[in-house]
């Protein structure tokens, strides 16, 4: 009888195989070695870090991609890559937003994790940690707020979400950093794409897929440079990654379902985000190609120039403008009564992108989220910024 | 014989927060699918999806003595006395 011949790694060709990375069969070494070369390269190449003692602001959720991505960034600056040791003279900082205010009125079972020991003892990188509600003069205010938002969709996540947003671009601007580093991975990123679609902002998704995504930050006129080096990654990548780095352990915590908790029997609980991921998850299973034909094509998408690109003072994406009778139709503007109403009598209904209207439709008191009322005098102030 | 099961990501709350498990089979080999059926029934489908229909929900990375379990075709991958299969999940965001 034929002997199997025993494989080997496809790229140092004397061990054996432990993972498949686009489609060969590689060992643990040649793996580590990939994944830090990607993370340099992309750093490097595709973000445009080339500049010594740059300021890179790396945001950290406690999830799996952005602990890689802390991981990966401690090892380039301290030298400590398994392989190719050559050193980044990078600067890097570490910002976590501590949601436990939002998450102890949610989730009974919550349990804050400390995250210090990890950021600075193991990767030793400055740690800075922001409280979600600290923009918030009265703090009660943004639990109010979610608790006024449908607890069906993903409504309160994206609300969540540009608060965030907000706390990280304004860190970012007060504290000189121009870079803006974020965790997501090339399968997360073509679900955000997805996502981003289906809620309606098209014309951001350029922000939403690039490696590097510059614009101007409408309060003090400062670029702010939007970083995705993981990119070339996939989800595969990052969990076998951190099993052979990290002993952290990750709790299963899905913001989205515990805000919305009366959507429990609709597939994914009904959160357009976490679905669209498992449709990704699932094709890219399929059809290992998936995750780069869909960024690679998201690459060659071009938008039509408008004549005046006005923002949204919430998602500070651009604000569409509604050309077809389809998207009239899917604003739930039935009720028109109400819209001549908030439009005449609220202070910057109008200024309110297609989506962020979305998210806010479903809302109790409409006309305090449309005066932004109680909400971050940050908000406010770019808000009567913008046109 | 004796399989290890060990769980990531979170998956651990669909088995009674137990990070890790220990099956006993009656055969000296058995097949992923036939380890995957007995976790079917020790899971608790309240919690979380970890089954798709009849098969493992798609992006949770399955190891066999920490190699991939792609290298061995899956659930056909023939496991032995004291295997270690490992089951990590990804979170939504992250």
């Amino acid at each position: 009888m034929q002997q199997k011949e025993p494989k080997l790694c496809k790229k140092c060709k004397t061990n054996n195989p432990n993972i498949i990375i686009q489609k060969d069969p590689v060992c643990k070494e040649c793996f580590i070695g990939y994944v830090e070369h990607m993370f340099k390269m992309s750093l490097r190449l595709k973000c445009n870090i080339t500049q010594k003692n740059e300021k890179l602001l790396v945001c950290f959720s406690g999830g799996q991609n952005s602990t890689a991505l802390v991981k990966m960034a401690s090892d380039v600056v301290h030298s400590t890559c398994a392989y190719n040791k050559s050193k980044m003279f990078i600067e890097v900082h570490v910002l976590y937003i501590n949601e436990s205010f939002i998450m102890k009125e949610f989730i009974q079972e919550y349990q804050p994790q400390d995250y210090t020991n990890f950021v600075t003892n193991e990767c030793k990188l400055p740690f800075q940690i922001v409280d979600i509600q600290s923009i918030y003069p009265d703090p009660y205010v943004l639990l109010k707020q979610l608790q006024n938002l449908s607890e069906s969709g993903s409504s309160r996540e994206d609300f969540v979400r540009l608060i965030k947003q907000h706390i990280i671009y304004d860190y970012a601007i007060k504290n000189g950093y121009q870079n803006v580093c974020f965790g997501q991975n090339g399968q997360r990123l073509a679900a955000d794409l997805f996502s981003q679609l289906s809620k309606g902002r098209g014309l951001s998704l350029q922000s939403a897929t690039k490696y590097n995504y510059s614009f101007i930050y409408p309060l003090n006129q400062q670029k702010l440079q939007i970083l995705h080096p993981l990119k070339e990654l996939l989800n595969k990548d990052i969990l076998y990654y951190l099993r052979l780095k990290s002993n952290m352990s990750f709790p299963q915590f899905i913001l989205g379902q515990h805000l919305s908790n009366n959507v429990k029997n609709k597939p994914a609980h009904g959160n357009i985000d976490h679905l669209l991921e498992q449709f990704i998850d699932k094709l890219q299973e399929g059809f290992p190609s998936t995750t780069f034909t869909v960024l690679s094509s998201a690459e060659k998408i071009t938008i039509k120039p408008l004549q005046q690109q006005n923002h949204c003072p919430l998602c500070l994406e651009i604000r569409d403008q509604v050309y077809n009778r389809l998207e009239v139709e899917t604003l739930d503007n039935s009720n028109q009564q109400l819209i001549n109403y908030l439009r005449a009598n609220t202070k910057y209904y109008n200024k309110i992108c297609f989506t962020c209207n979305r998210m806010l439709q479903s809302a109790q008191e409409l006309e305090k989220f449309y005066n932004l009322e109680g909400f971050p005098p940050l908000i406010i102030q770019l808000a009567d910024l913008i046109q | 014989m004796k399989i290890i099961i060990d769980f990531g990501g979170g998956l651990d709350v669909c088995f009674e927060n137990k990070k890790e498990l220990t099956l006993e089979f009656e055969e000296q080999q058995i097949k992923m699918s036939d380890l995957i059926i007995r976790l079917k029934t020790l899971c608790n489908p309240q919690k979380l999806d970890f089954f798709y229909t009849q098969q493992l929900r798609p992006g949770i990375l399955v190891l066999i003595n920490d190699a991939d379990w792609e290298l061995e075709d899956k659930e056909e991958a023939q496991l032995q006395h004291n295997d270690r299969v490992s089951f990590i999940s990804t979170l939504h965001g992250g």
